[in-house]
């Protein structure tokens, strides 16, 4: 061994922690969610005159009867829609999630489309088929009903149509919980001598309802700023919140009270994630890990005793019908609810195609003839095309900041074991529970000192921040569902970081991140609430340019625009499909 | 087969099931052209441990989902304690069932799990109490009883499930793979647990397991299954000592397996003619099997090879002997004796009454 020098490795330095890498986007997330809804706080609190501290806009919410009006709407039909909304969609996810591996992903594809299809498209949709020359009034008059009745512009159409809107939300927060249970317990308690009835109420249902409450989160959070619908759907007396704060936005100028009606949104939606966390804890909507339950804390005792109380009495009813109908089972009434839910979520979308080819001046149904005029007269609109092309254009910008802040997070937060990882991902999933108005109001604030209203910029900004979570969830989710020790043996077989990288990381979880990609465009390309505070008059989006049209008229100039955004979102959204790695479809 | 014969032979079976706890008569599952369980009779007593082994996909599991009724077979009957219950559903059939991932639920505790079944069969409060603390003392728990099943180990969690599965006393129990999850320390320790559990409570147990020692260690008999059919029904020794085929023989254990033709003087392989077992004969092809410890090395013996393996195990020396067809036999050498080294020629031969011909 003498004249072998020995080398002696250098001691490597503290690797830092991973978590490192999530630091740009929550920088971003802390200038453009975090600051400028502070911002816009203590704007709320400001007098506009004097600059001095006043609880005076918040007074004038909570005690003019016009505003209080507004607020109890709001939140009396935010309610009702969450309600409705979970009733409809568990029999439909329930359903989808029992389904064989290939049919629920066929079938699940004709939920997500109308999800990601935009709710200005959907409720357009209904204005023209619910209008007075519509499919279902021509229908009734067909039917030799002489006066059709009022469809429109009225509460219960409104309720409908925002439920309409958010069953695909509610019926995927649901499926994605259920199709994780494992199916072997419900054959378990089958074997311990519970009944089918008894199984699921004392064993699917508890266990589905971390599932329902992430549901019931999202779609309540998502009706309390919601104002396309009342706007389009509904008469004067359905104004709720989002509509209010447009309007003293972009005709009061009052950014005070909007600020004062915003607050008061951020403060409904954080007390219902208090509850939910109350209840179910925020890391499980989250994927989280740590659970600390409580084997005798009353809500557990309460949840408990209702499902038995229920399973009693719904066992009772089931053997009672069993005994008069000679046991059939009634497996087809839930497929043919499941069906008729879908083809009501996915018709209106596909009603509005034949409309565009109409050769009338006006919308009629059934079109009196094919022509292509107005899609020409689409393409010959500097308006429509400016506002198309500018669409692509922060779509793409948003995709691509957006996905390289998300994959840096996703991979800093992955492989973290800091204990700040938790709070990092609330934050990168807060845009989520703030309604995206809020977000609107907030950023116009920001951007009207800053400079950057009416500006493509202050638009892809506001959009990066409502694409973050969606983006950030495809690419964590790829990344857990990649295997870690590939990369280790890569680098036992002689790969360098940068080669186990190209080689090995990157091939298998490119899926994962053009579907990110994908999925970021489609935010931003269907996003209205910020295009609406941020682009002002002369920077419009296609949304934009849509929702600037249909408040004026409904014309088959809009219907046709409307049938190119569920085109390029149909392209899109089946492209992501495609290439997103399946989870457990492994060789 | 003529009707005299026919009905003997269903007196015969019909006399079997009213002995035995469970019988199935010709069951079957098939999924398109898929013959998951071929048509299968099987009668198992009253307090049998019986074992049905074999390796995965050979049709374990579809006859355990048809016997606890979560499958539904395609043909057959399945009669329990001599009644039909071919289509009971499962939570009428009173079943235990032990589930390899355990099945527990996870938004119910130890003690909740455990009540469960009971719950189901509307057993008095009081009554449901007592046999819920009896079933945990049984299986070491009672301290746990306010757990969550995530908060528990491996092993606890499997406890529970015993627990969950002996508190309603069902009198027969199905175990699919339950110690499959365990480490080896582990797994034997339940062994000798579930072993206790069927010695006190007198219960009629089938357990499916993958693995042979397994199945040698805890069965009154064993059932060897292969492509969806009985491949042999046997007690552990019948089964290790008396392999009816070469894959019974594989299966358990046993590697050297010499294949050949039948000729005037033996069976003629590749490496030379052998003798075959007294009282044999037989014509075409067929194998020699011989097991370790019956192998010997002795200079008259009929084959030849090299030593290219020798494992020193403790008690004794595993050598693997390579004969000049690529063949390889093992051989079992008490430690104490001379012992070839590595790479030297080895003559092996056997007491002819020793081998067993097996056709494949």
């Amino acid at each position: 061994m003498s004249g072998v020098a020995i080398e002696v490795a250098a001691a490597p330095r503290r690797r830092r922690d991973a978590i490192w890498l999530a630091l740009p986007g929550l920088l971003f997330l802390a200038a453009f969610l975090v600051l400028p809804s502070l911002g816009l706080l203590s704007l709320s609190l400001t007098d506009d005159d004097t600059g001095a501290w006043t609880l005076h806009a918040y007074q004038r919410a909570l005690g003019v009867p016009v505003y209080t009006r507004i607020i109890s709407n709001t939140f009396w039909i935010a309610l009702q829609v969450t309600v409705l909304c979970l009733l409809i969609a568990y029999p439909l996810a329930y359903w989808l999630a029992r389904l064989p591996a290939r049919r629920q992903r066929i079938m699940a594809l004709l939920v997500l489309l109308p999800l990601w299809t935009s709710a200005l498209v959907k409720n357009f949709a209904w204005l023209v088929l619910l209008g007075r020359n519509g499919i279902f009034a021509e229908a009734l008059r067909a039917l030799g009903m002489e006066a059709p009745p009022d469809l429109l512009f009225n509460r219960a159409t409104v309720i409908f149509a925002m439920t309409h809107s958010m069953v695909p939300l509610a019926a995927v927060s649901m499926l994605s919980v259920m199709t994780q249970l494992d199916p072997r317990l419900t054959q378990a308690a089958g074997t311990l001598g519970a009944s089918r009835v008894t199984a699921f109420w004392r064993v699917y249902l508890p266990l589905s309802m971390p599932g329902v409450a992430s549901a019931g989160l999202l779609v309540f959070i998502g009706g309390l700023g919601y104002f396309i619908t009342p706007a389009l759907l509904g008469s004067p007396r359905e104004t709720m919140m989002g509509q209010a704060i447009i309007n003293q936005v972009q005709q009061m100028d009052n950014l005070v009270f909007a600020s004062a009606l915003s607050a008061l949104l951020i403060a409904a939606a954080l007390a219902s994630c208090l509850v939910y966390d109350r209840v179910f804890g925020l890391s499980r909507m989250t994927g989280g890990g740590s659970q600390s339950r409580s084997a005798r804390s009353l809500i557990r005792r309460t949840g408990l005793w209702l499902t038995r109380v229920a399973s009693t009495l719904f066992g009772a009813l089931s053997e009672v019908s069993a005994g008069l109908l000679g046991g059939h089972r009634f497996a087809w009434l839930l497929t043919a609810y499941a069906v008729v839910v879908i083809a009501v979520l996915v018709l209106p979308i596909l009603a509005l195609i034949p409309m565009a080819f109409t050769s009338a001046e006006f919308m009629s149904f059934p079109p009196p003839g094919f022509s292509l005029r107005w899609f020409e007269e689409y393409m010959n609109s500097p308006v429509w095309t400016s506002a198309t092309l500018r669409s692509f254009g922060i779509g793409a910008a948003t995709a691509v900041v957006t996905m390289t802040l998300a994959t840096l997070a996703a991979f800093g937060l992955a492989r973290s074991a800091s204990r700040l990882t938790p709070f990092a991902f609330l934050l990168f999933m807060t845009p989520m529970v703030i309604p995206s108005i809020v977000v609107g109001v907030a950023l116009f604030q920001l951007f009207a000192r800053l400079g950057l209203i009416a500006t493509d910029l202050g638009i892809m900004l506001g959009h990066v921040v409502h694409a973050m979570p969606i983006a950030f969830v495809i690419v964590l989710a790829t990344l857990k569902s990649h295997d870690w020790r590939l990369d280790q043996a890569a680098a036992t077989l002689g790969a360098n970081r940068p080669r186990v990288f190209c080689r090995v990381t990157m091939p298998l979880i490119r899926g994962g991140l053009v579907a990110g990609l994908i999925f970021a465009f489609l935010s931003s390309f269907e996003e209205l609430t910020v295009a609406l505070f941020i682009g002002g008059g002369l920077r419009s989006t296609l949304p934009k340019q849509m929702w600037d049209d249909v408040i004026l008229q409904v014309s088959p100039l809009l219907v046709a625009a409307s049938v190119v955004v569920i085109v390029v979102v149909t392209a899109l959204f089946m492209l992501a499909e495609l290439l997103r790695p399946k989870a457990g479809r492994r060789a | 087969m003529n009707a005299d014969a026919q009905i003997r032979m269903t007196a015969a079976t019909e006399q079997e099931g009213r002995s035995a706890k469970l019988s199935l008569n010709g069951l079957a599952k098939q999924y398109g052209s898929v013959h998951a369980l071929r048509p299968m009779d099987l009668n198992v007593a009253t307090g049998e441990f019986l074992t049905v082994l074999g390796p995965s996909g050979s049709g374990k599991t579809t006859l355990l989902q048809l016997i606890a009724g979560l499958a539904e077979p395609t043909a057959g009957r399945l009669l329990i304690d001599g009644q039909d219950h071919t289509w009971t559903p499962a939570h009428k059939r009173s079943i235990g069932v032990v589930f390899q991932n355990y099945a527990l639920f996870p938004h119910m505790t130890v003690r909740e799990n455990a009540a469960f079944p009971l719950e189901m069969r509307r057993v008095p409060r009081g009554e449901l109490e007592r046999r819920v603390a009896a079933a945990l003392e049984m299986v070491g728990l009672s301290t746990l009883r306010d757990r969550f099943p995530t908060e528990l180990s491996g092993g606890q969690q499997q406890r529970v499930a015993l627990a969950r599965c002996f508190v309603y006393q069902p009198a027969l129990i199905l175990m699919d793979e339950p110690l499959g999850a365990l480490d080896r320390k582990l797994r034997e320790t339940m062994q000798i647990e579930i072993k206790r559990l069927h010695r006190d409570t007198g219960a009629t147990i089938i357990f499916v397991t993958h693995d042979q020692e397994e199945a040698l260690a805890m069965s009154d008999r064993i059932c060897l299954m292969n492509h969806g059919r009985i491949e042999q029904l046997g007690t552990p020794q019948e089964i290790y000592e008396h392999p009816a085929t070469l894959f019974a023989a594989d299966f358990i254990g046993i590697s050297n397996v010499l294949h050949g033709r039948f000729g005037p003087a033996g069976l003629e392989t590749a490496d030379g003619t052998l003798a075959l077992p007294p009282g044999t004969a037989g014509s075409g092809e067929a194998a020699l099997t011989i097991r370790p410890e019956h192998v010997e090395l002795r200079p008259d013996g009929a084959l030849r090879g090299r030593v290219t393996e020798s494992v020193y195990a403790g008690s004794e020396f595993r050598l693997v002997v390579t004969l000049g067809s690529g063949a390889t036999l093992v051989v079992r050498r008490s430690s104490g004796q001379a012992v070839p080294h590595l790479g030297e020629e080895a003559a092996l031969g056997w007491a002819p009454e020793r081998a067993r011909l097996l056709f494949s």
